[in-house]
This record gives structure tokens, sequence and C-alpha cells, in this order.
């Protein structure tokens, strides 16, 4: 590959104190457009450099298991599904939940203890459907020697060593002290609490090129992880030990048929209900100060299972691309009638029809315009601006700075959107940065603040949801919303950006220039016809990046 | 860890209430830092009159109950990077990051934030059940823009938002009273040191498997075994406290004279954000009135917000803003006074709940010391208004035995307007100084804390406790 590589993320640097400079980062020109390449950064089709060469990869970190992996991978050994609300909340790369930069917190680790103990203690009121062993024929030492061998392979998902056999040996004779089940419950237990069943531990071997490729195991417990949320399953577990995992197209193969699995629907889920911030609509942080009695818990919690619902549509029924991920003219109305209107009906697969235009998309769900912004603001085009363009643009925006006047002017609840925010696009210190963003989020004007559509502002004023995305290749002006979501849906700039999020969630961190051939496979993949995210996600899968590691 | 044990016991029931392996002779020295943000409106805040002759604020008329137990120090500077540096660290919101650590960076502070550094100072000397505590009310998990305290460098600390969890982790299973010097529940001593050995066996064998794992570690990810092995350690240590108490259930703190000691009611998480943060009080008031640690840090949301709703129908964050736009009209003076009054009632449950427990000569809010602050603050003056950082309300309670002599407002020299540039931060007291007086009390032997300029050591105005 080329030494040299397009930056992955745009930055912007808006104004400094008192000064006024805009957004003229290195990657944006006047116009806030990237000079040369695709916009988005990482645009697939424009870069020229060859990806023959060898592997390469950028440093990665071990990541803990998140709070649902842990609370997975648990109920897959021992049948049972732990309460995780006693670990403190996960951390995230991006919009992610990876736990992958910040190091375990003292008292979690004493959390997991509890945990675990729990659980072992759980895991022995069967015991005998446990260990699958007649203790009355081989003898209740023998038993426990083959459970650690088994379950231990499972629960660090790789053989144990002799060494480790022999350090749960000790675990199970300071139990056996008290009774033979004290003994397992005391090694099951052991398990549960040690890193090696905590985090995804990822030394590989020695490679080329300073690379360290990823033993079998290893593979098997990211694919598992990534494309069905747990641990690996026996057939995953075989194919490790055959040595399939150890080519591309071996991963490539077994991957495909995790992506059929309900497992994969739920990680996609996930991947796009944190990719819009959804899973946050039924916190406290998300308040309406009570002035929408109809945004309730009920249809809080209706509003994350209709994003749920819309993206298990696309995925099974509809064609499972970006393309209709964002511009299909559909929702899942259940027990949102107060949001949608009561004309809004379901059909058999729970989804209705939006004829009129006024939703089309995974972002004009309403629970998406819900939570941005959290509270309540007569700014939310900025906020929702901002959404789309580091979340579907990968550029980073920065926070104005502190010495901003942020006056409204007296007459603000007289004003609209337009009107209110026009100081951003006059003052130029202002404008540098908020046109990249007020521009997209005046499309979502036609939403109030819990994501009811309307023609009407507060005010009064028939609603204008013209506006443009500044800075694709091609032509950004819409009239709408839904004409906003169509030029998303297509934008060769979403697709990249889309293909930096799948690798942030996979690998939990973000792309850097080792990465460039992984992310470019990616991209192409993203970028042909309407964009099918299976297909993408086995490129993803089968790329350097999800198959190598670098020492940090 | 504790739980397993409590359970091989049977009827017998452990709690984490066990004797320090060797007494203070003295009650010991408590740290509790509060966070909320955004500050509180200037004019209605600070007391008038100096010395220990003040009138409370207007909004903090609540605290009057407390009033000789009170530290204000009317000048500070929250110095980091805003307003001194023509450049892009001037951002919205890096105050949460910088005013418990005295860090000047943006992102992740360069250091611990105080009651952690002084955790680890004290639990070298003395081993609580627990060397700190994070609790949180609306203070979601900590990111490059909003991490308010901090372990070490680069490393903030996730608060504790579930109180149920904070209560099952230090109470659950605890033979503590119910009610402060009532009757504990008698152990089986021989299943207690059958459940040690048994717990012992399991963080050995943890233990050997961090060992073994670091070893195939890169830099970033042994980082992660030693925090790991942070936590582990903290569990022998509960573990060696256990097998060293000889069955005695509940140890209250030293100089307690055993009274104060008692499990908190069970919390319900699901209550308004009022009845979570009062909560997270009670069980930190019995957390140390029972020595489960001296260190706490609670997290009353984060940078910029997350206690918008606090007060119903009025968003602090626009409130602050809305002070500035309109040079203060009368119901954003008023919204922006409802903030500062509801957190002010909240302080006052706090310091009542310390304040009613005694210990030794005095209470549980004498060997405490609180410290308050925030991210930033409002002044009623165009354009600087929300989000201001100087006169910045990093007041203190509590602490009366050991820490600084309370009942006190002090008013340091500073200039009448704000800076405007780097050159006029000498004439401020910077909030550094204060940090470093702090450790100094708890005996580190610390001359600065955080980023303090050469030569700015710790606050001489402040007169010592003892």
């Amino acid at each position: 590959m080329s030494a040299k590589f397009p930056q992955f993320v745009r930055v912007f640097t808006c104004g400094v104190a008192f000064a006024a400079a805009g957004c003229s980062g290195s990657a944006a020109d006047g116009d806030g457009r990237k000079g040369g390449g695709a916009g988005g950064g990482n645009g697939g089709s424009s870069v020229a450099f060859k990806c023959d060469g060898p592997s390469s990869v950028a440093a990665g970190r071990w990541r803990r298991l998140t709070g649902s992996q842990y609370a997975n991978s648990v109920r897959d050994l021992i049948g049972q599904t732990p309460d995780t609300s006693s670990l403190v909340a996960d951390s995230r790369t991006g919009s992610f939940k990876t736990n992958a930069l910040l190091p375990v917190q003292e008292n979690d680790v004493g959390a997991y203890d509890s945990l675990a103990q729990t659980m072992a203690a759980k895991a022995v009121t069967d015991l005998s459907s446990l260990l699958q062993c007649d203790t009355k024929a081989k003898g209740e030492d023998k038993c426990a020697t083959e459970f650690v061998k088994t379950f231990g392979a499972r629960a660090y998902r790789r053989p144990l060593t002799s060494d480790e056999e022999g350090a749960f040996a000790s675990v199970y004779s300071a139990g056996k002290e008290e009774s033979f089940t004290a003994g397992i419950r005391l090694v099951v237990q052991a398990m549960l609490s040690s890193p090696s069943f905590l985090y995804m531990v990822e030394s590989g071997k020695p490679d080329k090129n300073g690379l360290r490729k990823l033993t079998g195991y290893e593979v098997a417990s990211r694919l598992s992880y990534v494309l069905t949320g747990t641990m690996p399953d026996a057939e995953l577990f075989s194919a490790a030990r055959a040595g399939d995992l150890e080519s591309a197209d071996g991963v490539r193969d077994y991957a495909k048929k995790l992506l059929d699995t309900d497992k994969f629907l739920g990680v996609a889920q996930e991947f796009h209900v944190q990719l819009v911030g959804l899973d946050e609509v039924t916190s406290d942080e998300v308040s309406k100060a009570g002035k929408f009695p109809a945004f309730d818990d009920a249809t809080r919690k209706a509003m994350l299972e209709e994003s749920r619902n819309f993206v298990n549509y696309v995925m099974t029924k509809g064609d499972g691309s970006v393309e209709e991920l964002l511009s299909a003219p559909y929702v899942f109305p259940a027990n949102l009638s107060k949001i949608y209107g009561d004309k809004v009906k379901a059909d058999g697969d729970g989804r209705a029809e939006i004829t009129d235009g006024s939703r089309k998309g995974l972002l004009t769900l309403a629970g998406v315009q819900a939570v941005h912004p959290k509270q309540l603001s007569k700014h939310s085009a900025v906020n929702r601006g901002h959404l789309v363009r580091r979340d579907f643009l990968c550029e980073t925006v920065p926070p104005p700075n502190e010495a901003v006047d942020f006056s409204l002017p007296p007459n603000a609840a007289e004003l609209t959107a337009q009107e209110l925010l026009r100081e951003h696009q006059e003052n130029p210190t202002c404008r540098a940065c908020h046109k990249l963003m007020d521009s997209i989020g005046f499309g979502f004007e036609s939403y109030d603040a819990v994501g009811a559509y309307r023609t009407k502002d507060e005010g009064g004023h028939t609603i204008d949801a013209s506006g443009e995305i500044v800075g694709l290749a091609t032509d950004g002006k819409f009239a709408n919303a839904a004409e906003m979501a169509g030029i998303l849906a297509k934008a060769p700039e979403v697709r990249a950006c889309v293909s930096t999020q799948w690798l942030r969630f996979a690998l939990g961190r973000d792309p850097a220039d080792d990465d460039a051939c992984s992310l470019q496979s990616l991209t192409a993949s993203f970028s042909a016809d309407k964009g099918n995210i299976k297909d993408a996600v086995l490129s993803l899968v089968s790329s350097d990046a999800f198959r190598f590691n670098r020492g940090q | 860890m504790l739980a397993a044990v409590a359970a091989a016991g049977g009827a017998a029931r452990l709690g984490p209430f066990l004797p320090h392996s060797v007494y203070a002779a003295t009650a010991p020295k408590r740290i509790l830092t509060v966070f909320h943000p955004m500050g509180y409106l200037e004019s209605s805040f600070w007391p008038t009159g100096t010395g220990a002759n003040f009138t409370l604020g207007e909004t903090q008329s609540a605290l009057n109950p407390f009033k000789s137990k009170l530290l204000y120090l009317d000048g500070l500077a929250l110095y980091g990077p805003q307003y001194f540096f023509g450049n892009d660290d001037n951002e919205h919101a890096t105050g949460g990051n910088m005013v418990f650590t005295g860090s000047k960076k943006r992102g992740f502070a360069n250091g611990p934030s105080v009651e952690q550094a002084i955790a680890d100072h004290q639990y070298n000397q003395t081993k609580t059940q627990y060397r700190a505590l994070a609790l949180g009310v609306n203070a979601g998990a900590p990111n490059e823009h909003a991490g308010v305290f901090y372990s070490k460098a680069q490393t903030p600390v996730t608060a504790q938002a579930s109180v149920r969890a904070t209560f099952d982790m230090l109470f659950k299973n605890s033979a503590a009273p119910t009610t402060p010097g009532g009757m504990t529940t008698p152990i089986d001593t021989s299943a207690i040191e059958r459940a040690r050995k048994q717990q012992q066996s399991v963080l050995n064998l943890v233990k050997g498997d961090l060992s073994r794992i670091r070893a195939l570690a890169g830099k970033d990810d042994q980082e992660k075994c030693d925090a790991h092995l942070g936590g582990v350690s903290s569990l022998e240590n509960r573990l060696k406290l256990m097998s060293s108490s000889g069955g005695t259930p509940s140890t209250p703190a030293p100089g307690s004279g055993g009274t104060g000691c008692a499990k908190p009611p069970v919390p319900i998480q699901a209550a308004g954000i009022a009845e979570r943060t009062h909560a997270q009080m009670d069980l930190i008031t019995a957390a140390f009135a029972c020595d489960l640690t001296r260190s706490v840090s609670l997290q009353l949301g984060i940078c910029d917000g997350g206690m918008d709703e606090a007060v119903p129908g009025v968003n602090q964050h626009n409130t602050t803003h809305a002070i500035a736009d309109k040079m203060g009209q009368q119901v954003d003076i008023d919204n922006h006074k409802k903030y500062d009054r509801w957190y002010a009632a909240r302080w006052a449950y706090l310091l009542g709940k310390l304040d009613s427990i005694k210990e030794g000569e005095g209470t549980l809010l004498d060997n405490t010391l609180i410290l308050f602050g925030s991210d930033t603050t409002t002044i009623q003056q165009l354009a600087l208004g929300p989000h201001y950082h100087f006169r910045f309300p990093l007041w203190m309670a509590g602490g009366g035995n050991f820490a600084f002599k309370t009942g006190q407002a002090l008013k340091l020299s500073a200039p009448s307007r704000a800076p405007g540039n780097a050159g006029d931060v000498a004439q401020w007291t910077v909030h550094q100084r204060l940090l470093t007086s702090i450790c100094q009390r708890f005996g580190m032997p610390v001359e600065t804390f955080g980023d303090n300029d050469p030569g700015r050591g710790a606050l001489n105005a402040l007169t010592k406790a003892v």
C-alpha cells in the first residue's frame, strides 16, 4: 500500500477565542469540502493506492466483554443469565459499547467476583447436567478433571494448558474439603472470575511485517462476539480446532453461517441502535421537561422496540442494504400511536408504509429525533445536523468555544428555526462550522422534540424543511427530510463512513493508516449497488484488520 | 467474595464490618468530593461578610443549620486552558476534567482527582474494605470530553449509578445492625475460615491467570492487567480483614464509640433525581460510619448537563445561557435560583445526615472534608455569563476536626474583572493551590497538585483546624 492514506476522520477546527477563524481544518476547504478526496475522508473509489502488498493492520487493544457479551456468555456456559446491573457502564468507542479503552474499575472486579459466586452456586444446583459424567463409575475426581478440561475450554474459548489445568485442580481441592459439589462450584466460580474469560485476550502468533496473526481460537472469539454477541458455539470451536479459521476464506465461510442466525440480527439491531444513540432513549438524561405527555415510559420503550423491528425487517424481508436502511418509507408503529397518530396502521409484519413522505429511513424514526437533542432546545437543528455529520459522515465538528456570545434575540420565541439560527450563517465565526450542521438539521424541523411529524412550529410558522448537505461530491440540496434521506442513502461519503463505523464496532478502535487496505475493501463492498450489509461484514471479517494484530 | 462467606456460614452472616488490622488512635480522616454541573448564579451564591461573621447567599440558605461547618473561598480561578490560550483548547466544557484534578489539558486529565490521590495515600497506611467509592446520579460513562474523577492519569472513573448495586456490595450480607448500636448477628467462625480458604484459592487462580496474560500483553493491555490486579488486591485485603476479625461482625469507625454504624434502608432505584441523590448520600453516610472506605466521589450529572430536568419544567443548561443572553431577565434569574436552591437542599440533606452521627468528640461531618465543585459557573455579564471559570464556587464543608477551620467566609484578593489573556491569571488564586492544601491536610507530603504553576504551592489563606 502507499505510505500515505487520506484521513479516516475529518476533523474540523472551529474558531478560537475571540477570533474569527472557522471550520478550517486541514481536511476542509472554504466550502467545508475536503480537497481532492471523496468526502467522509475515505471514499473507496477515489483512493489511489494498491492493496496487493503484505498484510497491514494497526495496533488494537484487548477488550473486556461488554455487559451484554458477558451475560450472554455466562448464559451459554451454564444456562442461566446473570443480572449485570452491578457493573458500571460499558465504555465506548465512538458510539459503540466496546469496553476497549478504559481499564476495569477496582470495584467492578469485586462485582465480577460476586456475580461469579452467585452464578456458580446456581450452576451446581443441577450438578449432573453440568458435569455430564458418571461420578459413581468414574469417580468424583476423574469427573472433576474432565470437567475442568471441557468446561475450561469453553470458558477460556481455547483449550487449557496443562499448567492451567493444574491450577484449577488446586481450586477444586480447596472446595472438595467441604464437598464434591463445593469443589465444582469453586471451579466454575474461578473460571467466571478469570481474566481469560472476562477479556478477549488476543496475542496471536508472530507473522511477517511485524504483525501477529490471531490464532484460530482468537479469530473464533472475535467472529462470535462481533457477529453473534456471545461466545463461540460448538461448531465454531471445532473449526478453530481443525485449523479452518487460519485463512481468510475459511473465516468467510464460517462467518456466512453466523450471518444467517437470529443472533446476528440482534447484533445488527444493536449496532444501529447504538449508532443513532437510541440505546439512551429510556435513560433519565433524555427528558422533555414534562411538556410532552406522549413521551412517557411506554413510548420510550416502544421507540427502542421500533428501531429494532425496523432493522430486523430491513435485514430479513428488505434487501439488507444501507440504502434501504436509510431510505425505507415505513415505520413500526406498535404502541406509538401517540406519536405517529391513529391513522398509521401496522400490517401483518407490524410495519406501516408511509406514503406521504413524512418518514423515510432510520434517521426519520420518531425515537431518533426524540434523542437528538436529549433535552428541549431551541437549537435542535444543530444537534440533529451534528448527528449526521458525526455518525454518518464521520466528521468531527468541534464544540463552540467558551467566548461565543450565545445570546438569543429577544424575540426568540417568535422566530422560525432558520431565523433563530441566522446568526450562525451570517457571523463568520459561527458559519464555518454551523453551515455543516444547521443546514442538515433544518431537514428535521418537520419533527418536534419527541419525533412527531409537524407542519407548523411552536410559533405557528409553516415549517421549511429544505436544506443542504454541504460538502458532498454530488448535489446535496433537498426540500425535506425524505429527499435528504434519499441523498444520504446513496452518498458514497455515507457508505465510507458506515464502513468506518462497522470497523469501530468490530474492533473497538478507530481505523488508522495501517488499516487502509482493510477499510478499502470494506468500503468497496458497501459502495457496490445498494450497499449490502452482510456482504460488507463478510468483507470486514476476512480482512487483515480482523485477522491480524500489531504490538502496542 | 463476602457473599459466599455468608452463604457458607448458613445462618451466620458476616458483613464487611471488620476491624482494621491497626486501629487508628483518632477518628479517620475522610474525603468526599461532590460534582454538579454549571455551578451557581454568582450573585446569590456567595456569602456576604467575611471571616466568621458572614451571611449565607440567598440561594444557599438551606445550609444555615450547618453554617459553622462551612468554608467559603471567594476569589479562586478554575485554572485550565480556557481563556488563557488562543487556540482550540478553548472548549465548551473542559472544566469538569480539571476541577478535582488540577489538570490543565483538554481531554482526559493528566493525573488523579484529589479524593483518589488521598485514597491511595490513606489506603497505603490503613486498609479499609474499599479503597474508594465512585457514585453518581445521571453521570453516564466518561468520554474524552466528559470525565470528572480520575483514578490516575488518563483513567477516568465511571460512577456507579445503581444505588441498589452499591447497597448490595456494601451491605447486602452485612452483619451490621439496622439501627446504630443495635444487635449484630452471631457468626459461625469455622464456616468463615473454610469460606476464606476457598476464596483465596480462587483469587490465587485469578492472579496466576493475570500474570500469564500480562506476559502476552502490549503496553496498554498491561495497564489493564494491572488495573485488574488492583481490584483483586482489594478483594484479598477484604479477605484478610475477615480472617483477622475473629468473628467480630461489625466494627464502626474507631472513635465512634460503636454507635454510628448501621445499615441504611434498601434504596429504590426507580425514584426521582432528588430521591436517588439522597439514596446515594445515605449510602455514603453509612459507608463512612462503618468505616468501609475513607474516600468517596459523588458525581451529579456530567460536564454541561445531565441534571437538566432536576427542577421540573426548567432546563438547567438553557437557564445558564439565558442569564447572559438577556442580561438577567427576572424569569431566568428565578429559574437559575431554582436550580441553586435545589442543589443547596441536596447539600443540606447530606450535611444533615453526616452531622447526625456522633463520632468521638464531634460528628461524622467533623471528620469528613467535603469539597464541592463544578465545571463552570454563571455570572450576570453579557457573553461571559454562562460557563464562567472565575470567582469559582469551589467550597467546602466539614472536616473541622482535622482539615481547616470552618465557619469562615474567606476573601482572596482577585481582579475585579475576568482576565482576557494569559497574563492576567497571575492576579488570581488558582484552584490547584486549594487542592494542594487539601492533600497536605491528609498528610500527603506534596508541595503541589495537578498542573500547578511553579512556585504556586498550597493556599496560605486557610487556617489549619489543628
